[in-house]
């Protein structure tokens, strides 16, 4: 997490429980992916026994445990969650009111009253969005849980195959992650400036609005305040276009990785396992991985746009 | 040049100005004085057309509409009214002047020196809340904008409320010698600020004595 928004957390004193909310969320997706594979495997192997009269009794069992499961996570969204955030938001405004009502004049000055506005609005629901909105941070951490349980049991189970899926991945994380998603803040943070300075031209709009009407400046207005709507959007297109190409990369990673599945799947991991049931269960622990990865690069791409919005609001604390 | 007749206007159930019936001719100078919150301002902004009246007519130069009374007034108004532009934008207003209008206007309005002195000069950006600026620099700038536009009515609302002496003589000396031809209404609480006009008048109680 960006030590900026750290300090944020520990501004407003909701470290301990936004800890607590990551812990109760971040094993979802492992859980499901172990009920999924071994449901799987079971599933082949009774079949594989001619024991189709048991299948039903199982499917119960996989479906309790699934209902059970998503049961859990719905109460730790519906409740937990949502508790956390509300709290958080509402010490956040506080903290930043606050903090500027505790400025000097001269403090004050030193940005517009379009700045000021919107870091204590749209800066906050980002930096909200960051943290528990949906493919940022939390979905990440839920993420990388999952892709390193998963590697841990690809490891057990077939090794090969945790290389092969290490292989694939790395390149195009790093690819995406560090080439393409690098200069979506970059891009977000000027949006976010012209954003303060298009909200700033609400006030001489309402202060100067007879100054405007008697000296016909209404277009010279529309003109400047076009501009800096014009400036956002491109910034905003910017940042776009790089969330779009990572998705790309994210896509083509998982198409290579079923190529080169193909290619090797016979001569080199064919030898190592046993049966139909365990290789069903390898490949769902291997999509588990790469269906995370995607998910991790999805999440930074999303929580680099979010985050200068957090940067604002944590320079004013 | 300038009618009212039988002008009545409430502002939240309060009855401001009571069938005011006032006619100024073209070139006249106009004083018009009263207390704090007697209805001053608000007699200006209904000559200005920034206001409808509730009953009677006004009309500026023939134009009774209060959207084209807008467009045939000038005013300077106790704030400067300044957007954070450049001082040039804030002078135009985006409409194109010549070089040697914008260079006479900031001559009368007493920008010179100062503008001069700048190193973008008439480009320089005057900040957001204009709080670069002395109190003299922006109702000057205001007052060369109201020059700019060049109107046959000028309208003044205290325009030298918030100014020390030296630069209250100095501001309205300047909208005096431009002004030599033009139809002004000056309302302010100052007799002092009204040396030399034609006509003024107290508005007290909605009426004008």
């Amino acid at each position: 997490m960006n030590k900026k928004v750290i300090r944020i957390l520990k501004e407003t004193g909701m470290m301990k429980d936004f800890i607590l909310m990551m812990i109760l969320r971040a094993p979802f997706d492992f859980l499901n992916a172990v009920l999924a594979s071994n449901m799987l495997e079971s599933f082949i192997r009774l079949v594989e026994r001619k024991e189709e009269g048991e299948l039903f009794p199982n499917f119960g069992i996989f479906l309790l445990f699934t209902v059970l499961l998503f049961g859990y996570n719905m109460f730790v969204w519906a409740v937990v969650s949502m508790k956390i955030n509300i709290r958080f938001i509402k010490k956040l405004r506080m903290r930043v009111y606050k903090s500027l009502l505790s400025r000097t004049q001269q403090e004050m000055e030193k940005l517009s009253a379009g700045d000021w506005i919107s870091r204590l609005n749209s800066d906050i629901d980002k930096t909200d969005l960051y943290l528990v909105g949906p493919i940022n941070f939390m979905h990440m951490v839920i993420a990388v849980v999952n892709m390193s349980m998963s590697a841990i049991v690809l490891f057990i189970l077939n090794r090969t195959m945790l290389l092969v899926s290490l292989a694939v991945m790395f390149p195009f994380f790093f690819l995406s992650s560090v080439v393409v998603i690098r200069k979506i803040p970059v891009f977000k943070k000027r949006s976010r400036e012209h954003y303060a300075r298009f909200t700033n031209w609400m006030e001489p709009v309402v202060n100067s609005s007879e100054a405007i009407r008697i000296f016909e400046g209404e277009e010279l207005v529309m003109k400047k305040a076009e501009e800096e709507s014009l400036e956002i959007m491109k910034n905003n297109m910017k940042a776009h276009k790089r969330t779009a190409l990572a998705a790309g990369v994210n896509t083509f990673s998982g198409i290579s990785g079923y190529l080169l599945l193909l290619f090797l799947g016979n001569s080199m991991m064919g030898s190592e396992i046993e049966d139909v049931a365990r290789m069903f269960k390898i490949t769902q622990y291997r999509g588990e991985m790469m269906k995370s990865v995607m998910m991790v690069n999805s999440c930074i791409g999303r929580m680099k746009t979010n985050l200068p919005g957090a940067e604002r609001v944590e320079e004013v604390l | 040049m300038i009618e009212l007749k039988e002008v009545t206007f409430s502002y939240d159930n309060k009855q401001i100005i009571s069938n005011l019936t006032l006619s100024i001719k073209k070139g006249a100078k106009v004083g018009i004085m009263g207390e704090s919150g007697c209805g001053k301002s608000t007699l200006l902004r209904l000559m200005a057309g920034l206001y409808r009246a509730d009953h009677g007519t006004i009309s500026v130069d023939g134009e009774s509409d209060p959207e084209k009374i807008s467009r045939k007034v000038s005013v300077v108004m106790q704030s400067p009214m300044l957007l954070p532009l450049s001082i040039y934008d804030n002078i135009t207003m985006g409409h194109n002047y010549s070089k040697e209008q914008l260079e006479k206007v900031i001559k009368m309005a007493r920008l010179s020196s100062w503008v001069d002195t700048l190193p973008d000069g008439i480009q320089t950006y005057i900040g957001d809340r204009a709080d670069e600026l002395s109190g003299g620099q922006a109702q000057r700038i205001a007052i060369a904008r109201a020059m700019c536009k060049d109107s046959e009515v000028l309208l003044l609302d205290e325009p030298a409320s918030a100014l020390d002496s030296e630069n209250t003589k100095s501001v309205l000396d300047a909208i005096m010698e431009y002004a030599i031809d033009k139809t002004v209404v000056h309302v302010t609480h100052q007799l002092k600020h009204l040396e030399g006009y034609d006509r003024i008048y107290v508005l007290k109680d909605g009426v004008l004595i």
